[in-house]
């Protein structure tokens, strides 16, 4: 028999399970601005029925109400994959511009004089000078010219060095928050392990384990594999793992002798083995940076010093041939430079010839002194030689060529990045399309659950009635 | 396609954003009047720019070295006309001598006129302009002519770069004008001494030799003169092509690198325009009504 306390029952049934679709609206509702989290929505069950049995034959089931099922979010695991693919790409393109955009205003800035511009300084100074060898005033601006130019490439070089090491402490950065988003992704699988494990789905931590994965995927090309365990693996791209449960690899940061004291990228096992993984990150923001500070500053500054090496050269090889005011001559005007490598750090006017304009070589013949303008004619005639050492171009267009290729290396970067930010929103308003919060429809839920707890309460409400009713028989 | 809240505020942020960047883009292009204000702008045209920039600045010291060459051309053939005409009044005073009967004293008095004749010339070879001698080859830096009117300067010219490997004498030897000691030249000093002392010995074979030698002496002077003048042809001639260099560079430049006023000017309209759209839909889509606003 079918007692008044099995409606009641399944009135409050009624009412709970309206109770926890309000809690969980509420919860969407109050959580539409948190950056990573799934709109929630509440799965209502049937409870199993009553079954009536006469002998051995089932009459009829009787409804026993209704039932909180699971609690999903939202989720797409194919656009989660697309959106990591996305931020990555960005990363690698986001973390290259802004150093590129350094390394482009130290080869031109269109403000304070580059290299060229000193080149150009130097060479018509000697012009000028040949206009009358003999003028102490004129051989002091050659010698200013010179310093001025050979200074402009050593500042080049310092500059680099500061784009390398500026890039260093971004790494330094970015390794820290690398190591700290690996410990939120242990501690919500530690957290959301212990509640799935009674059949419960931890919505709430496996977001915030998401969200950690989403911004590790801005910097490092990672891989996450779901664990039988329910726990996330995540490993680098290149087998190295970060993550695996609730234990947690290291980063971290190295000066590489052989690379001029930079860092370099250390991965430290849980075990405590140590690797070296520099050469193995080139995505996202990481490999972004480390791609500017290994490949492009380097093969530019190389670019710089076979410019300042040529120039050295050149240059001394055609002052020593001639002769100072006071007939001597085999002097350098540049301080001699043993190689390419670091040639524009090095590049310095010869401090035995700095203030002292006399000595400057711009005769070939020891007797022709002082109107003996020769040797600079030859000195300015290298202006327009095409050099070997320079791929047979002149100093000015293969210093012409370093603009170029520092530009379009950026206008390039500048277009993949516009490209892989388009991506980019392109998926993550999809992500949201399908996991975000609209209070649209939470307005209605809102409302569908509140009629629902109304209705249920009407029936507890009826069987209140009935239940007056039948006390009324008994009195 | 569903669209959840965060989509309704993104999208603005992100039109606005990029619309922003655009707007600012053209702006600075207006405020600075250049097109390319960094290398990546426009890689190749920024590769021209430093070319041409180079070019233009030697094509500005060309002009220099040009305007030096002349005022040394010019001043030498100022020098070389005045030693022309005094030589000319030597020879007026020599032909006198031949042909007049006139005293010892009026001998002495024409004598020594040649003699200061040749004293001016001296001071003519010897010609300074800042702080150097202009007839003494190399040796720029003391008298070519010493006390005993030897040639003590060299044979050398200096050159002027007045065009891209073009060279051109702005200086000329002393020794070519006025003899350098060797016989390939004739000593117009000796010359003017040696008629000097026929005049004032009354020698007439003498006095014509020397008049003979005078005329190779004044030959020597204007010869080295037309040099003079030649090489300011040259100069000129450099000049015109520095003078056209100047005034195409500059357009060649501002073609590759100014911005193009009507081009910019339009653009920054349409951007602020969409910007204008935008900002208005964005208003709407983010204070737009929702469904709470009327339950």
């Amino acid at each position: 028999m079918i007692g008044l306390k099995n409606i009641l029952r399944n009135a409050v049934s009624g009412m709970s399970a309206s109770q926890v679709g309000l809690t969980t609206v509420g919860h969407n509702i109050a959580n539409a601005g948190v950056e990573g989290y799934s709109r929630q929505q509440v799965h209502l069950g049937t409870r199993d029925p009553l079954r009536v049995v006469a002998g051995t034959q089932e009459m009829s089931q009787i409804g026993q109400g209704a039932r909180v099922g699971n609690i999903m979010r939202a989720h797409d695991s194919f656009i989660e994959g697309q959106i990591m693919r996305d931020r990555l790409g960005k990363g690698f393109h986001g973390g290259r511009q802004q150093a590129l955009a350094i390394l482009e205003r130290l080869v031109d800035n269109g403000a304070s004089p580059t290299i060229g511009d000193r080149l150009d300084d130097f060479f018509n100074s000697l012009s000028e000078l040949s206009q009358n060898p003999s003028s102490l005033g004129t051989r002091e601006m050659v010698l200013e010219s010179a310093d001025r130019l050979a200074s402009s490439f050593e500042s080049m070089a310092v500059e680099s060095r500061e784009v390398q090491e500026s890039i260093d402490r971004e790494l330094r950065e970015h390794v820290d928050k690398i190591n700290s988003l690996a410990d939120i992704v242990s501690q919500m699988n530690v957290a959301a392990g212990s509640i799935e494990a009674s059949g419960k789905m931890a919505n709430d931590f496996r977001d915030r384990r998401d969200q950690a994965i989403r911004e590790l995927s801005d910097l490092i090309d990672i891989r996450v594999n779901a664990m039988p365990s329910g726990g996330h693996a995540i490993s680098l791209a290149n087998g190295f793992s970060l993550v695996q449960g609730d234990a947690v690899a290291r980063l971290q940061l190295t000066p590489d002798p052989a690379n001029n004291g930079l860092f370099g990228v250390e991965h430290v096992s849980t075990s405590g083995v140590v690797t070296d993984i520099t050469r193995r990150l080139n995505q996202g923001e990481v490999g972004g940076l480390l791609d500017v500070r290994d490949r492009i500053v380097p093969t530019h500054m190389l670019e710089v010093d076979t410019l300042a090496f040529n120039i050295n050269q050149e240059v001394n090889t055609i002052h020593q041939a001639g002769f100072g005011l006071d007939g001597v001559g085999n002097r350098d005007l540049f301080t001699q430079i043993a190689g390419i490598p670091g040639a524009a750090l090095a590049m310095r006017l010869d401090p035995a010839i700095a203030g002292s304009p006399d000595q400057l070589a711009a005769a070939t013949d020891p007797l022709a002194v002082p109107g003996d303008n020769r040797n600079l004619q030859d000195l300015v005639s290298i202006r327009d030689s095409r050099l070997p050492g320079l791929g047979s171009v002149t100093f000015t267009s293969y210093y012409a060529e370093i603009v170029r290729s520092v530009g379009s290396e950026v206008a390039q970067n500048t277009r993949n990045l516009d490209v892989q930010e388009a991506r980019f929103n392109q998926s993550e308003a999809l992500r949201n399309s399908i996991e975000g919060v609209s209070i649209d429809d939470e307005m209605v839920d809102l409302t569908r659950f509140q009629k629902h707890f109304e209705a249920s309460a009407r029936v507890m409400d009826t069987v209140n009635r009935l239940m007056d009713e039948i006390m009324s028989l008994v009195r | 396609m569903r669209i959840s809240d965060s989509q309704r505020f993104a999208l603005p942020q992100l039109r606005i954003g990029k619309l922003r960047t655009q707007q600012v883009n053209i702006g600075e292009a207006l405020a600075s009047g250049q097109r390319i204000n960094r290398p990546s702008d426009d890689p190749l045209g920024a590769r021209m720019v430093v070319d041409l920039n180079s070019e233009h600045r030697r094509v500005k010291q060309f002009e220099r070295n040009i305007d030096a060459g002349r005022h040394l051309l010019q001043l030498a053939d100022g020098v070389l006309d005045e030693a022309n005409n005094t030589l000319l009044r030597a020879k007026e005073i020599g032909i006198r001598g031949v042909n007049g009967i006139m005293s010892q004293n009026d001998r002495d008095f024409m004598a020594d006129d040649i003699l200061s004749f040749r004293d001016h010339l001296k001071n003519l070879a010897n010609t300074r302009t800042q702080n150097r001698y202009i007839f003494g080859g190399f040796i720029s830096d003391t008298p070519p002519y010493d006390n005993a009117f030897a040639f003590v300067g060299d044979t050398n010219k200096t050159q002027y770069e007045v065009g891209d490997g073009e060279l051109v004498d702005a200086t000329t030897t002393g020794g070519l004008a006025f003899g350098d000691g060797t016989a390939n030249t004739t000593d117009v000093f000796d010359n003017l001494q040696q008629l000097a002392d026929a005049v004032r010995a009354g020698n007439v074979p003498d006095m014509e030799t020397e008049l003979g030698r005078l005329e190779q002496s004044l030959e020597q002077v204007v010869t080295v003169r037309q040099r003079v003048g030649l090489n300011l042809n040259r100069l000129s001639a450099a000049e015109t092509i520095t003078e056209y260099m100047k005034e195409r560079l500059p357009d060649a430049l501002s073609q590759i690198q100014d911005t193009d006023f009507t081009q910019a000017v339009s653009d920054l309209k349409v951007v602020e325009n969409t910007l204008q759209a935008t900002l208005a839909t964005s208003s709407r889509l983010m204070n737009g009504s929702s469904l709470l606003d009327y339950l």
